[in-house]
């Protein structure tokens, strides 16, 4: 299948400590050491990791929102890194992005029409009736009344603003959206609500996502492919049920079983892995492979050669010089 | 509930109400559970559910104004925590009851050293002197896995990473042998590798210490490991309450039963989640009847018109719901 998007080699390092006195300390937060990724048209890419993984920073240079250091952004065949200004907006309908706070990511002082329209707006596209017609359509197909295009986000809860935030990145028809974290700030009985419509609408408009997120169990819902982030770097990728079935990565390995599961005589019989210490700073990641030192099937060359990522299974690539399962 | 030892703490016909300028917000509404010593409770809700305030409300920790404690008692090894005044509160906090909250870094202080802070409540209850104290804090540092603890006890607050910093108020917490631990949220702010790290030691420490603990989440994931009894509470009220497995596999609350429903989890793959419509009511201005009607599955008329009292709808097996004692007949006639 042909890929809509690919990330290639991507690389962002950013600096810490400018001004006089943190200066001294000087070094680079490695957020993204060398990504590649790649979504096909329609399906969902699952990114998974810790706080401070990179995961974000991905999402952000994909869509040019950040600049990168080295790499390439194929989008629809094209570098979008190359693209002039002009050329760029134009690409930038196709892509859109949804995030995590939908507290903050709304502008209190405009109303939701104005937020739903204001891409429209931007992008010339449509009349004010047009426009207007388009929004209202959109919060209907998100679960909303027309008649809520003239409140303000403070009238709506968590989960209807995380609506409104799907509809604004509906409005101009794209191609692709980027859920950055979409669910993890709503209540327990919402998240599902919000995964359900995500599904919905990728079946009717052959949406393709990258779906960002620590949990595990909501990545595997809503995912065919997932990627897991360790100190930037990808450390195991496949299709979701091999991946789940047969991690080949440690950190993989060690990630799932942290995840408590809803099921009491499972937890009980279930044997943790439990990882010692937390995650190094990105400043300074460790040499060899970022992992080693939190893992337990750690050996001399963990800490000297970086594993490469390579097929350990058809389609299944992994970071490891020990791979699990195999 | 549960019936491994006595009676440490009784919670009877609780009620924490806010006065705002809007109206009356119901937080706790006559929430009433025991917990024996060496019991972990889970109490489990969604956010503005009213289970931090029940924590509060124990240790008699609410904000008044605009809170206040309208009815109800809070019996902790038979004393009635609700009418003690302060002094004699203050010996109960930290020397008998300990407690951790979501956010480790809004509760230590980041103008003094983490030793320094788990130093003080070890010399305001224990009575040791200065020397006899940082050589507890500095054991209590060990117990609670923080590596070159004598280090560590001269570091600041933001010397700590998020998970350290969680172990450090355990040690806290844990500093004057409490018999009971309330924990509210303890691992929701951290990472999930950091989130299983501080909930084994938590079940170590309460092992090792035959602590009775209360663990308040949002999390059923996080509850199914390590509480023996299940407190489900929804807007206010206790709408389900019963040992863990009845909870989890044989739910008389359509709350419950269905939140079970609505989770992704990591064992299974579902096609389409099963989903609560609409969001928990407003606590100002609660719908009639049962608070869940508007959005269960199952509700009939009588549930708009009339409150289900929490009934016994099974020995041990607590629920809310005008439907609890055939509850599974009649998910069945409804669904079909």
């Amino acid at each position: 299948m042909d890929s809509l998007l690919e990330m290639r080699d991507m690389v962002k390092h950013f600096p810490v400590g400018k001004g006089l006195i943190l200066s001294r300390l000087g070094g680079t937060v490695k957020a993204v050491d060398g990504v590649s990724l790649d979504v096909a048209e329609g399906t969902t890419l699952g990114l998974v990791g810790e706080s401070g993984c990179g995961k974000s920073t991905v999402a952000r240079l994909m869509l040019r929102l950040i600049k990168a250091d080295r790499g390439e952004v194929i989008f629809e065949g094209r570098d979008i890194l190359k693209l002039v200004r002009k050329d760029m907006q134009v690409v930038r309908r196709s892509m859109q992005i949804i995030f995590q706070d939908p507290y903050a990511s709304l502008n209190p002082r405009m109303s939701v029409g104005a937020i739903i329209m204001e891409p429209m707006i931007i992008h010339g596209v449509g009349n004010r009736e047009e426009r207007l017609q388009r929004a209202e359509e959109l919060l209907e197909r998100v679960g909303l009344q027309p008649e809520h295009l003239a409140r303000y986000p403070h009238e709506f809860s968590g989960g209807q603003r995380q609506r409104i935030g799907v509809a604004r990145a509906l409005a101009m028809r794209p191609r692709l959206i980027i859920c950055d974290e979409p669910v993890s700030a709503l209540d327990v009985s919402i998240q599902a609500q919000i995964l359900n419509l995500l599904k919905e609408l990728q079946e009717d408009f052959n949406l393709t996502y990258i779906f960002i997120a620590h949990d595990l169990s909501v990545v595997r819902h809503i995912s065919e492919e997932v990627a897991v982030m360790y100190l930037g770097k990808i450390v195991e990728r496949a299709e979701h049920d091999t991946l789940y079935n047969s991690p080949k990565h440690p950190y993989t390995v060690a990630l799932m079983s942290a995840v408590p599961l809803p099921d009491p005589v499972k937890e009980r019989e279930r044997q943790r892995i439990i990882l010692v210490g937390d995650v190094p700073s990105p400043i300074d990641p460790p040499p060899g492979c970022r992992f080693h030192t939190r893992c337990w099937k750690k050996q001399d060359i963990c800490s000297e050669v970086e594993p490469p990522l390579e097929e350990k299974a058809p389609g299944h690539l992994a970071a490891c010089h020990f791979p699990e399962n195999v | 509930m549960g019936n491994n030892g006595d009676k440490l703490l009784e919670v009877k016909g609780l009620k924490t109400y806010f006065h705002t300028q809007e109206g009356v917000v119901k937080a706790v509404d006559g929430v009433s559970f025991d917990l024996h010593r060496g019991e972990e409770l889970a109490v489990v809700g969604e956010s503005g559910c009213g289970k931090s305030v029940t924590a509060l409300s124990i240790l008699n920790l609410v904000p008044d104004p605009p809170g206040k404690i309208e009815e109800g008692q809070v019996l902790f090894e038979g004393k009635n925590l609700l009418e003690m005044g302060d002094k004699e509160i203050r010996q109960v906090r930290g020397n008998h009851i300990g407690m951790i909250f979501q956010d480790p870094m809004t509760s230590l202080n980041p103008v003094f050293t983490i030793g320094n802070q788990i130093r003080e409540p070890i010399l305001i209850h224990l009575g040791l002197n200065r020397k006899e104290a940082k050589q507890r804090a500095i054991e209590l540092l060990e117990m609670v896995e923080i590596p070159q603890a004598e280090k560590r006890y001269k570091m600041y607050p933001h010397e700590f990473s998020g998970g350290m910093r969680q172990r450090a108020m355990i040690a806290m917490a844990l500093s004057c042998e409490p018999m009971m631990l309330i924990a509210d949220e303890p691992s929701t702010a951290l990472d999930v590798t950091i989130q299983a790290q501080i909930m084994e030691l938590i079940a170590r420490l309460r092992r090792e210490k035959n602590l009775a603990v209360m663990l308040i989440t949002h999390d059923l994931g996080v509850v199914a490991g390590v509480a023996e009894t299940v407190l489900v509470m929804y807007a206010g009220k206790v709408v389900e309450y019963a040992e863990i497995d009845r909870i989890y596999y044989n739910s008389r609350h359509p709350y419950a039963w269905s939140l079970m429903r609505s989770v992704p989890r990591l064992d299974e793959k579902r096609e389409r989640l099963m989903t609560i419509g609409g969001s928990p009511p407003s606590l100002i201005n609660l719908p009639s009847g049962c608070s869940f009607s508007p959005r269960c599955p199952f509700a009939e008329d009588i549930c708009d018109g009339e409150e289900p009292p929490l009934i016994e709808a099974e020995p041990g097996h607590l629920s809310a719901c005008h439907f609890a004692m055939d509850f599974e007949s009649h998910g069945r006639e409804v669904t079909s």
